[in-house]
């Protein structure tokens, strides 16, 4: 049973070690998969990209530049309101629409953001196509499902009608 | 020396946010202050987080409700991203270090994400003064969660369940203290599947991440050692908050103005965090968080039901 208080060293128990030893011999490397090694590099670098262009893009918002819809001196007017009636007080658009507003610096904000929100679909294609070449089904049919439950939240079909 | 380190960020965070909530009731106050009276606020934030061994945004979300005076569906988007970044920045050399297992995190994610999309849709459609109460309820709750659990450095578990088996979950890290590598596996990964379904809900619903939730299923329900419990943890919350993220982005839910200050703060607060973590390990700053928690938690829970402090 689990000894919620049990501290052990690397000596185990002798339940841990008979349940380990029935274990794969891969299981008890501390080598990282080569899977998950390229998984961790792409967030590493997909994840500073975007907090870059994120930065960069909320640099120019805050300089006044590229015209934003609401100027930042002017968003306390508004960012106390829910989101339903902030989207009424200042005409924002609604799911995909802000892309064709990019060139407003506040829309343009929104890049980098969305782009955090796809490192990790990024990094589950490379996996997907991993685990296709391990012929590992269940893990296949795992990323390929995590894949369509993010890009369908990404989509915009799960949309609250305004008053909500 | 720490320990006056951590003492004078206890004492400018206490002063940051009593300032800012002075300044909350104070009109003409300047566009430009919030910016980076947030900045500074999620800094110190960062820094409390990872010197306490929790996750930004459950701090992040309960104290800038408090202070801020942006609505809780703005503070919500942000909590997400703020959380989504910082598992991302982490993630990484986790995963590296193999304190973090794929094989594990991907099962819990496909749950937790696709449920948190439905708690993030809940989150939207509740008035404010419900989920405030909701949040409030929910703060105090992990504040005493924080009191009264003990994490198992490496927990003794019987056989693993056909389903771990089937799904060959394990693995193995290199302890450097011990200067070995510990094997592990884990079980009830059924009854953990379920869990995280419920965490994925809360996470999309208050936009809080899910730390304080998932290192306790990890740890104490499937017997994962205490540091790939951490590990896998942070990474499933890339996984987990970019669904609900996405939620709040289409829905209009994430102002830049709130969510780049934030993130960036808690991003450079918790690296010196982290940093100031390899000096000394103080206990009492848990303790600090806690009555944070506790405070935070009970004025949600009071503004939610009308009574002004």
């Amino acid at each position: 049973m689990i000894n919620q208080s049990s501290v052990q060293s690397n000596t185990h128990g002798t339940q841990a070690k008979s349940v380990i030893s029935e274990q794969s011999s891969a299981l008890t490397s501390s080598q990282v998969s080569p899977e998950q090694n390229r998984y961790a590099s792409i967030l590493l670098v997909c994840s500073w990209g975007g907090i870059i262009l994120m930065l960069v893009t909320f640099l120019l918002y805050m300089g006044g530049l590229f015209n934003p819809t609401v100027q930042p001196s002017e968003i306390p007017l508004y960012w106390g309101l829910s989101v339903h009636k902030y989207a009424l007080a200042t005409h924002a658009p609604s799911g995909w629409n802000w892309v064709t507003m990019i060139n407003h610096a506040d829309y343009l904000n929104l890049i980098g953001l969305a782009f955090l929100g796809s490192v990790s679909v990024i990094g589950y294609i490379s996996l997907l196509k991993d685990y296709v070449h391990k012929k590992d089904l269940p893990y296949v049919i795992m990323v390929a499902l995590e894949i369509i439950v993010i890009v369908s939240a990404a989509s915009g079909i799960f949309n609250i009608p305004a008053g909500g | 020396m720490f320990e006056n380190i951590v003492t004078h960020v206890g004492t400018i965070f206490t002063a940051t946010n009593v300032a800012v909530a002075q300044a909350a009731g104070t009109p003409g106050i300047p566009w430009w202050v919030w910016p980076l009276a947030l900045l500074l606020t999620t800094f110190l934030i960062g820094i409390v987080a990872a010197l306490a061994g929790v996750g930004g945004s459950v701090l992040y979300v309960p104290i800038v409700s408090s202070f801020f005076p942006f609505h809780l569906d703005f503070i919500r988007g942000s909590g997400l991203f703020v959380a989504l970044a910082c598992s991302l920045s982490a993630a990484p050399k986790l995963l590296k270090s193999n304190y973090a297992s794929l094989r594990l995190v991907i099962p819990l994610a496909l749950l937790a994400s696709a449920s948190s999309i439905g708690g993030a849709l809940l989150g939207l459609s509740l008035p404010q003064n419900i989920l405030k109460i909701l949040l409030g309820a929910l703060i105090t709750s992990i504040a005493i969660l924080f009191i009264f659990s003990k994490n198992s450095e490496i927990p003794k578990i019987d056989q693993p369940d056909a389903l771990a088996r089937f799904l060959n979950i394990g693995g193995a890290y290199f302890e450097s203290s011990t200067g070995k590598d510990i094997s592990w596996t884990v079980w009830r990964l059924p009854q953990a599947l379920v869990l995280f379904c419920g965490i994925g809900v809360i996470a999309g619903m208050f936009g809080i991440g899910a730390g304080w939730a998932n290192v306790p299923v990890l740890n104490l329900l499937m017997g994962a050692p205490l540091k790939i419990a951490v590990g896998t943890s942070m990474s499933l919350l890339a996984i987990t908050d970019t669904s609900a993220a996405w939620i709040y982005l289409n829905q209009g839910a994430v102002l830049p103005i709130i969510t780049v200050p934030s993130v960036l703060g808690i991003m450079v607060g918790s690296r010196i965090g982290v940093r100031l973590l390899r000096t000394a390990k103080p206990k009492s700053i848990r303790y600090i968080v806690i009555l944070m928690l506790l405070f935070a938690g009970l004025k949600s829970l009071l503004d939610g039901l009308g009574v002004k402090l």
